[in-house]
């Protein structure tokens, strides 16, 4: 995979929406081990923000995201993204084990539901798996 | 008949309507008499006023017609009587020898001179004086023997004789029957009238007496004419003048004074029975009503025979003899029919008498028919009225039995329908009222099982907190067995210990002027929530407490208690209501709900426990996994110094979590000093914040104790301390004081951090509400702090200016031993 594709291919690059810093380097330091490309938000006005501005919107080939933040939280920000980006495929990472939430938010289309805290061999398997799947486009 | 049955309820019903119906009672009897009375013997009387005034002007008008006919009867006699002697005297006049007589000494006297005349005339009336034994040639003269004859008629005029004779035209005496008259009698008004007047001339002289016997006298004269119709002589004749006419005129009387007079047209007595004759008499007015030209009667006061009453005099002017009369002396003659007022007004005043009688006759049998009928009236209206005072006094009462066939009998069948009528509808209200106090008694022990029934204790004070109702729950709460406790108040019941009801007594003193009335006192709806999907963690509302917020102990048992107004009855005094509910099981249960809502359903309150320590715990798995595979030790020192700091984190997040966590139920209560537990607080807090840029200032008053579970008390100013020192991110200055007041104990902090919003501080006690990012805060703090102050009676308040910073005060009731 010459650097050029990769830069250019929508399936390499990771949008990480979450409030802790931490968390965004640890998710980062992980993804980029495998060279996928990174783009962090800190909440979800900040990922809205980003992902209107620029092609981000076409060429993010995942979402991770948090629920719990400030400002726009994560089931705002899905409900957005999943409206106006049907087909990127989104994972909730959350440190907030609702069975009742997952369940809710996969039915909205949400890709998978992982709970904090997360081995690195698990999240790059659902990594990997999201972006090696057709990308979705808008059946509902 | 009907009067016994009639008038024995009239007595027996009597007592209480007497009041109201005695005076009435007779009226109408009365009432009827008395119109009948009026009605009968007002036109009775005026009839008999009436026909008493006609009867007695009819009377006077027939008496008047009798009176005058006998007056023109009588006047009528005396003129044929008058007549008769005038007839008789011409006759006597027209005889030779009185003519002769007369004529000789006419011729005999003509031819002497005056002196001679005189001589023989003196001789004459010498001889006639002092006459001679048969010398008095005058009486055995031929003249004087016609007269003697004339007189010898039987008639009463020649028994009234008092003289009759004969003188020539100078008055020298001719013939006579006695010595009565003067021998000369020239002066006589009647030789001269009869000398000097015309043919046939009559006259009849005025009353007059005789000098000596003072005999009323009354003198005719008749002319003696001579050869060429021419008088020469006059014949004279006097009358006793009662004697001539008395037998025309006394024999004429009626009843016992009724009698006929005569009188002349000067009020001069001719002939009265009573009067004497030549009396004057008195009243001049009298005499001029009684001498009209036409017989005729009168009414007029006076009699002339001395009364001064009314009386009726019948007069009649003697038609004939008046044209002499008044020729010879200008006087009338006048009979006039009179009887004395007495006699003649006493068929008069016996017709009043028995006018009157029958009058006063009338009067009294109307009275007495009229009572009779009135009775006949008013007795069966009596009865009416009777029937319809006990009617109206609610007593039943049979038909009425009335046969008048008239109103009266209408008005009694009317007042038996009416009273049948009454009798049914009363009836029907009966049972109406029979029914209604069915249903009341029904309604009242419906509420009364209901209030019996209620498992809590319903007790209704008056005004003076004197109770008025309990129900069977507020009994067993004082477990006493009294049957009432009404008028009591609550502290003269005898119950041990008295302190709580003190304090309930005093509570319900102080809400006697402010209750609120029930109706505002209803629990918010609970609706049913459905699940969307949302942040968990996010504010949401929880049942509140407040509801529930007085509470009190008595035997072992909590329970919560409520004042409310009571409103009986409009503008009726004040009453209130204490409710009290055994929630000795709920404040149990809450101690569990308020730890089960902490852990709520690992949904929720796990979760928040698990985000505070799956975001370290990321980081540090994260970290340490970097680690592993990184060979540059640099970075591997870097990583590693960020492990350790999450796991710094994660240590003081369980720290909070732990004192959280930890049930109050395992501690028992005591006293507590609020002062130590704030210490304690504080240790804790700036243990957690890992921070060394928090200054404390600490003024502490010496505190009473409070009653509560030690570990709870602190958690409260641990989670405002965490707070504030979160609120100050680290950096600011703590002023912590307490102090005692009024039976309370009041603690302050106020912290200079950033303040609340105004929009929060509504919400700033609902769980799981928070401004903190994300790991710093569960947003059950402050929820915590409500729910354990509002547990231990106290009170908790906020005041928060944005920029400077904000000042919890709480206030706990102090524990008096």
């Amino acid at each position: 995979m010459s650097l050029i594709e990769v830069a250019s291919s929508t399936k390499g690059k990771v949008l990480i929406i979450d409030d802790e810093a931490d968390v965004r380097e640890v998710l980062r330091l992980h993804l980029e081990s495998v060279n996928l490309n990174v783009i962090e938000a800190e909440n979800g006005e900040e990922a809205i923000k980003l992902m209107k501005s620029g092609a981000n919107l076409l060429q993010v080939g995942l979402i991770l995201c948090d629920i719990r933040m400030p400002k726009v939280n994560g089931v705002e920000a899905i409900e957005y993204l999943k409206e106006n980006a049907p087909s990127i495929p989104i994972i909730v990472v959350t440190g907030y084990p609702d069975s009742e939430l997952a369940v809710s938010l996969l039915k909205k289309g949400v890709k998978d539901y992982l709970v904090k805290p997360l081995e690195k061999e698990k999240l790059l398997a659902k990594v990997k798996e999201a972006l090696s799947s057709e990308q979705e486009f808008d059946y509902v | 008949m009907d009067t016994i049955p009639a008038g024995l309820p009239a007595l027996k019903g009597g007592k209480m309507g007497t009041l109201e119906s005695k005076g009435a009672k007779a009226g109408l009897k009365n009432k009827l008499i008395w119109t009948m009375l009026v009605v009968g013997a007002l036109p009775l009387i005026l009839a008999m006023i009436l026909s008493y005034f006609q009867g007695t002007k009819s009377l006077q008008g027939v008496i008047g017609a009798s009176f005058k006919a006998l007056a023109y009867e009588t006047s009528t006699k005396i003129d044929l009587l008058i007549q008769g002697e005038i007839i008789a005297h011409d006759r006597l006049t027209s005889n030779n020898v009185i003519r002769n007589s007369v004529l000789k000494s006419n011729q005999r006297l003509r031819f002497l001179d005056s002196l001679q005349k005189g001589r023989v005339l003196a001789q004459e009336k010498a001889d006639w004086e002092n006459p001679k034994e048969n010398t008095n040639s005058l009486y055995y003269e031929d003249s004087s023997k016609v007269l003697k004859n004339f007189l010898k008629r039987k008639t009463p005029s020649a028994l009234a004789t008092r003289a009759l004779f004969i003188s020539d035209s100078s008055g020298v005496l001719r013939g006579t029957v006695n010595n009565f008259p003067e021998f000369i009698t020239v002066v006589n008004p009647a030789t001269e009238k009869i000398l000097n007047g015309e043919k046939g001339t009559v006259f009849i002289g005025s009353i007059y007496r005789h000098p000596k016997s003072e005999t009323p006298l009354v003198q005719f004269a008749f002319p003696i004419l001579g050869d060429r119709e021419k008088p020469i002589g006059v014949l004279h004749h006097i009358f006793d003048a009662r004697e001539l006419f008395s037998g025309s005129i006394e024999p004429i009387t009626f009843g016992d004074t009724g009698h006929v007079m005569m009188i002349d047209s000067k009020g001069v007595v001719i002939d009265c029975p009573i009067l004497p004759t030549g009396f004057q008499l008195a009243d001049p007015h009298l005499v001029q009503s009684v001498t009209g030209p036409d017989p005729d009667w009168i009414k007029i006061k006076g009699d002339g025979h001395g009364g001064k009453e009314i009386s009726i005099i019948g007069f009649s002017p003697l038609g004939l003899t008046r044209e002499i009369t008044s020729r010879s002396t200008g006087n009338d003659w006048y009979t006039f029919a009179w009887q004395s007022s007495d006699e003649l007004f006493a068929p008069m005043n016996k017709l009043f008498l028995w006018i009157s009688t029958a009058g006063l006759v009338s009067i009294l049998l109307i009275g007495i028919m009229g009572s009779v009928a009135a009775k006949k009236i008013v007795q069966p209206i009596r009865r009416l009225q009777n029937a319809a005072s006990r009617i109206g006094k609610g007593e039943k009462v049979g038909s009425l039995e009335i046969k008048t066939g008239d109103e009266i009998e209408a008005l009694a069948n009317e007042v038996n329908l009416m009273n049948e009528m009454l009798q049914k509808s009363f009836s029907g209200l009966e049972n109406q009222v029979r029914e209604k106090t069915k249903e009341v008694r029904y309604l009242k022990e419906y509420t009364d099982s209901i209030l019996m029934s209620v498992p809590d204790a319903v007790v209704i004070f008056d005004p003076n907190l004197k109770i008025e109702y309990s129900n069977v729950a507020f009994k067993k709460i004082i477990n006493k067995d009294v049957a009432s406790f009404q008028g009591e108040s609550i502290l003269n019941l005898g119950l041990d210990p008295i302190e709580p009801w003190q304090t309930l007594y005093d509570v319900l003193k102080k809400d006697l002027d402010n209750v609120q009335p029930i109706a505002t006192w209803a629990l918010g709806d609970q609706g049913n929530e459905r699940y969307i999907a949302k942040d968990p963690l996010a504010p949401k509302e929880s049942p509140s407490l407040q509801s529930m917020q007085r509470t009190i102990k008595l035997d072992d048992k909590i329970f919560a208690y409520k004042v409310f107004d009571l409103v009986l009855q409009e503008g009726s005094e004040k009453h209130i209501g204490l409710l009290l509910r055994d929630v000795t099981e709920e404040v149990g249960l809450h101690d569990q709900l308020a730890l089960a809502e902490k852990l709520s359903g690992l949904g929720t309150l796990t979760a928040g426990i698990a985000h505070e320590l799956n975001n370290p715990l990321v980081s540090i798995m994260g970290f340490t996994e970097v680690i592993l595979d990184e060979k540059d030790p640099e970075k591997i020192k870097k990583y590693a110094k960020k492990v350790f700091d999450r796991s710094k984190d994660m240590a003081s997040v369980i720290l909070n979590m732990s004192g959280y966590i930890r049930a109050p139920s395992t501690a028992d209560k005591k006293e507590v000093d609020i002062n130590e537990r704030i210490d304690a607080a504080i240790e804790i807090a700036i243990l957690a914040t890992y921070s060394d840029d928090i200054h404390i200032e600490k003024s502490f008053s010496s505190l009473p104790p409070i009653f509560a579970k030690s570990e709870e008390i602190q958690q409260v100013f641990l989670n405002l301390l965490t707070n504030s020192v979160q609120a100050m991110e680290g950096k600011g200055k703590l002023i912590i004081s307490t102090q005692a007041q009024n039976g309370s104990v009041v603690a302050k902090i106020s912290d200079t951090g950033p303040g609340i919003p105004k929009k929060y501080l509504t919400k700033i006690y609902d769980p799981f509400f928070t401004t903190k990012e994300q790991g710093k805060g569960t947003g059950l703090g402050l929820n915590i702090v409500h729910q354990l102050v509002v547990k231990y009676g106290g009170q908790i308040d906020v005041t928060s200016k944005m920029g400077k910073g904000t000042t919890f005060s709480i206030m706990f009731p102090a524990h008096l031993v």
